[in-house]
Parts: C-alpha cells; sequence; structure tokens
C-alpha cells in the first residue's frame, strides 16, 4: 500500500502507549493496532483528528506516501 | 422476536403442506387400498391393483380415430383427454417393481430435501434477526436452499417420468398414456433467485468486512 502509518513513530516520540492514546482519541486498541498495522482500508477526518490533537503533531507527521 | 417466530413456522407449515399435497395423498391413498386388499383377503374375493391416477387418449371413449367430439352443430371438442383412477388388473399385466422402488426413493429424497429446505430457510430468518446476515455461515445456508430447491425440481421431474413410464407399461393398447409430465420452472426460478441473493449477502460481506477497517 502506497499510504504509510506512522502511528508507532509518533507515539514513540510522545512516548505513548497505546492504551493511553486509545483513551485519550476513545478508539479501542484493537482498532488502533489496524491502523498501526497499516490493515486499515480508510480513517475518518474525525478520527484523523483526534490522533493528531492526542499526539499533538500534524497528519502529514502520521500519513506517508511512498 | 414474536414476528420472526411466527415467519419461521408459517415457512414449516407452507413446506409441510407442500409434501402432503405432493406425496403423502398418494402414499396413504395406496396404503389404504392395500389395507383394504387385507381385509378382503379372508373371503376369496377379486383383487385388483392399486388405483393410478393417469390421463388417456379420449379415443376410445369418442370413438373417432383422432379424438374428436362433436357436440350439435356448432361444437367440436379436439384432442379429449380422459382424466381418472385406473384400476389395472395385476394378474394380466406385470408392475415394474424397480419403477416403484425408484419412486418410493423419490418419495423420500423430495420429502426430506423439502424439509431441509425449510430449516436452512428458517436458519437464515434467525441470522438475520440476529443481525449476523453478512457472514460466510449464511452465505453458504443460502447456497444451500439454491442447491436444494434445484434438486427438488429435478426429483419431481423424475418422479413424474417415472410415474408416466410405469402407466406406460402397466395401460396399454387399445388405451394410450398421454404424457403429462411438466418441469417445474417456479421452484427451479426460486433457486436462480437464492443464489442471486447468496451473491448479494456476499458483497454485503464484503462491504462489512471493508466498513470494519475503517477507522
Amino acid at each position: 500500500m502506497p499510504i504509510i502509518i506512522n502511528l508507532d513513530v509518533m507515539m514513540a516520540r510522545r512516548k505513548m502507549s497505546l492504551n493511553e492514546l486509545s483513551d485519550k482519541v476513545g478508539i479501542t486498541i484493537s482498532n488502533l493496532s489496524i491502523l498501526k498495522t497499516g490493515k486499515a482500508k480508510a480513517i475518518r477526518i474525525e478520527t484523523l483528528e483526534a490522533i493528531c490533537k492526542a499526539l499533538d503533531c500534524q497528519p502529514g507527521d502520521i500519513l506517508e506516501y511512498q | 422476536m414474536k414476528k420472526i417466530r411466527s415467519l419461521q413456522i408459517l415457512v414449516y407449515l407452507v413446506f409441510g403442506s407442500f409434501v402432503l399435497r405432493a406425496v403423502a395423498i398418494g402414499a396413504l391413498q395406496g396404503l389404504k387400498e392395500g389395507y383394504g386388499d387385507a381385509l378382503s383377503m379372508n373371503d376369496d374375493s377379486f383383487r385388483q391393483g392399486t388405483a393410478i391416477n393417469t390421463v388417456i387418449n379420449g379415443n376410445y371413449l369418442t370413438n373417432t380415430p383422432n379424438g374428436e367430439l362433436k357436440i350439435g352443430d356448432k361444437y367440436i371438442l379436439e384432442n379429449v383427454r380422459i382424466m381418472g383412477d385406473m384400476r389395472v388388473n395385476h394378474n394380466k399385466v406385470d408392475t415394474p417393481y424397480i419403477a416403484v422402488a425408484l419412486k418410493w426413493i423419490l418419495i423420500l429424497g423430495i420429502t426430506i430435501m423439502a424439509g431441509m429446505v425449510a430449516y436452512n430457510i428458517n436458519r437464515v430468518i434467525k441470522k438475520i434477526s440476529d443481525g449476523s446476515m453478512f457472514d460466510r455461515d449464511c452465505i453458504k445456508l443460502i447456497n444451500n436452499v439454491g442447491a436444494l430447491l434445484t434438486f427438488l425440481s429435478l426429483a419431481d421431474y423424475a418422479y413424474q417420468q417415472l410415474s408416466y413410464l410405469e402407466q406406460s407399461q402397466l395401460i396399454q393398447a387399445p388405451l394410450r398414456v398421454i404424457n403429462t409430465t411438466a418441469f417445474d420452472y417456479s421452484s427451479f426460478i426460486c433457486a436462480i433467485v437464492a443464489f442471486i441473493i447468496a451473491e448479494a449477502f456476499k458483497q454485503g460481506a464484503r462491504l462489512k468486512e471493508e466498513q470494519s477497517l475503517v477507522i
């Protein structure tokens, strides 16, 4: 897939675990895991917004096109 | 829940009626006549064979080569056919036992298949009411219903053909049995509809899986 999700990179930079991110964003750990492993087919704008807010970053920090 | 239960009961009633109409009436008549024969054996009365529902050409009745019946000056009835319950004296004509055995196997097969169709339809109804209709099991059940309906229509046609062959053996000249066998297209069309529904549910399952991967 040409779009890469760098969620684990941002989580490591912010020193945040999957549990903490799940609580902050309001998404289940299994869904975050699907996102992290690149298996997601699509991401909602509101979800991206919530993740960027929780990790204090830009969408481009999480999504990368190769 | 009540509505679902009522629908399931209705499915069983409809298929039960189908089995009764197609199978049980003829079987019951055969059993009654067989029982009647056993009762009459004690007084050495003349035994005739089981009544066979048949359609014969009307030449015998109209006494014309083309089976025409003139009614007054205005009307001519053509292709006259006589439908009735024929009794054949078993002493003079051979009964094709293989045909009778095959018929009983088909009767049993049709009854079992009709029951399985009803059972599978009820399982699909249950899955729909549970909200789990877009999964592989449900799609498989619907495909099974389609396959069973196809086999049911084929078995019904085979049964009709066997009945015609049996009658042709038993009822001979000067009478001629008319072949009234007809393939049951309605069951076959229902089978095709079931396969189409299964494909639609397959697409639904694919969309559901995709949707579950939308975060």
